[in-house]
């Protein structure tokens, strides 16, 4: 039997590592706090984004929770801000009423040219307790370029091509305020890929491709519906960071993130990160412009020093960032969150 | 849910003002960091959308719907665990911010984690919140009895665990 003294003792010393831990606990990021309660006072509405890396366990609870997702889902009404690069303008706030992808650009001759640029990215990150998949691709010699939220924290990865050859791979260049990182694949011959050097406008056809989920190579048909700009925090929620991504419909499925959206002749058109979700509206892929990964892409092209893959993301949890904010250049201004499933 | 004539003209005050709270309640209730920021933040999109029934003071309505949403969570976690033996736990601190505590109290959090949903649910509201048995009870749509054999019991299994660990 516990006697009343210990419980009281008990009681105490809950109070006293509750009290303790809630000390410690760090607040959220203050810039994008401010800004998710300047959109909250607002009438605008929501979204919610998702990382395309989506733990397998996920699609086992599809059925199970499917009433608790459609809740959540429907609660996060797709609201985006339209951004057609020309500053100031605001042109419109919902997403475009672009017909929906081509189902024929998937297998365009260029993008078949540049299925065996397009890797798998295998890890371990022993420290985060986690194994690590995802995509990327070649775009300079022996060098792949991938999200870096992909590989946080990893000690060890591997490449693998579409054809089956693994090549051991170091991280040579790790960016988690752009979410981009590079690595290092000696022996992974055959010509990179070519970053677009001309931006995709709205309605431009465009391919995802990638290892969806550690499967086989899949090109999935797209369509680029707008330009934007997102405000959000770095992969590990320290610090405001301001990137420019093309919203695109019908792509990224779980373990495409990292991997590239082709234009249908096989250049790049960006990296695909994130997915936005609506029960009702045709899913949406966001993918990092090539224009904003340039610089990243330009100072790792040659680099073979390792890097650190610094911090695990959440301590092998999902990383949650708090409310973040996708914003066009002004008023249409909608609240998003950004989700990593590891 | 039954809509209310009321907008969230408040809620970016009250988000500014409780957000870190109410995440820091939630994590400690449902145990798990990620899943605590989630319940918070579909809190918030959910009273954006719909408004809420309350004038004046928003956070007593905000921790109530915090609270009975992690009621939710906690059953939708134990769900994912059942089917996915690889989802890792991610405790209410990380572990940066359990290494700045002691062991003592470290132990006493493991232990707390370790409560059925139900016990942990009430410590937390009666320990970290300090509210009331009539509050707790007001909150849970239980009888103030319930609350209070609630706790005793979480005390006494929490009490044994610590012996069983120091």
């Amino acid at each position: 039997m516990t006697s009343p003294d210990e419980i009281t003792r008990t009681a105490d010393r809950l109070k006293d590592a509750l009290g303790a831990a809630a000390d410690v606990m760090t607040a959220s990021d203050s810039p994008v706090g401010a800004a998710a309660a300047d959109v909250l006072s607002s009438g605008d509405s929501l979204v919610r984004i998702r990382d395309s890396k989506v733990r397998h366990a996920w699609k086992w609870l599809v059925p199970l929770t499917a009433a608790a997702s459609v809740v959540a889902i429907t609660l996060a009404a797709v609201f985006v801000g339209h951004w057609a690069g020309q500053a100031g303008k605001t042109a419109g706030r919902a997403i475009p009423a672009t017909s929906g992808p081509d189902p024929a650009v998937a297998n365009s001759p260029g993008v078949q040219a540049a299925r065996s640029r397009v890797v798998k990215i295998l890890g371990s990150a022993p420290y985060c307790n986690r194994s690590i998949e995802g995509s990327g691709f070649v775009y300079a010699p022996q060098h792949v370029i991938t999200a870096a939220h992909d590989i946080a924290g990893v000690s060890w990865q591997t490449v693998t091509t579409a054809d089956g050859v693994t090549y051991s791979a170091r991280v040579v260049f790790y960016d988690p305020r752009i979410d981009i990182a590079v690595l290092d694949v000696p022996g992974l011959n055959g010509a990179p890929l070519r970053l677009s050097t001309q931006a995709a406008a709205p309605g431009d056809n465009a391919v995802g491709a990638g290892y969806p989920e550690n499967r086989a190579f899949t090109a999935v048909a797209a369509r680029i519906a707008t330009v934007l700009r997102t405000e959000g925090t770095t992969i590990y929620q320290t610090g405001h960071v301001d990137r420019q991504v093309y919203q695109s419909r019908g792509v990224v499925q779980p373990g495409d993130s990292g991997g590239p959206l082709l234009s249908p002749s096989g250049t790049v058109d960006g990296v695909v990160v994130s997915t936005v979700e609506k029960v009702g509206v045709p899913a949406s892929g966001l993918a990092l412009t090539t224009s904003q990964i340039q610089a990243d892409a330009k100072a790792a092209a040659s680099a073979t020093t390792p890097v650190s893959t610094q911090g695990c993301l959440g301590g092998g949890c999902a990383a949650v960032q708090p409310l973040s904010y996708l914003s066009p250049p002004s008023p249409g201004a909608g609240l998003v969150r950004q989700r990593f499933w590891l | 849910m039954k809509s209310t004539s009321h907008p969230p003209r408040d809620l970016g005050e009250a988000f500014r003002l409780h957000r870190d709270d109410l995440v820091r309640l939630a994590a400690f209730i449902v145990g798990d960091r990620g899943t605590g920021e989630d319940v918070v933040q579909d809190v918030f999109v959910r009273v954006h959308q719909r408004g809420h029934p309350v004038d004046g003071d928003l956070l007593p309505y905000l921790r109530a719907a915090v609270v009975n949403s992690c009621r939710n969570a906690v059953r939708r976690l134990l769900l994912i665990r059942r089917h996915a033996e690889k989802h890792a736990r991610c405790p209410p601190l990380t572990a940066e911010e359990a290494a700045m505590l002691s062991e003592d109290r470290r132990q006493v959090l493991a232990a707390l984690a370790e409560l059925p949903p139900r016990r942990r649910e009430v410590l937390v509201l009666r320990f970290y919140l300090e509210l009331s048995e009539a509050e707790i009870a007001a909150m849970l749509g239980i009888s103030p009895g319930t609350v209070k054999s609630t706790a005793a019991r979480g005390l006494a299994a929490l009490a044994r665990a610590l012996k069983e660990t120091s």
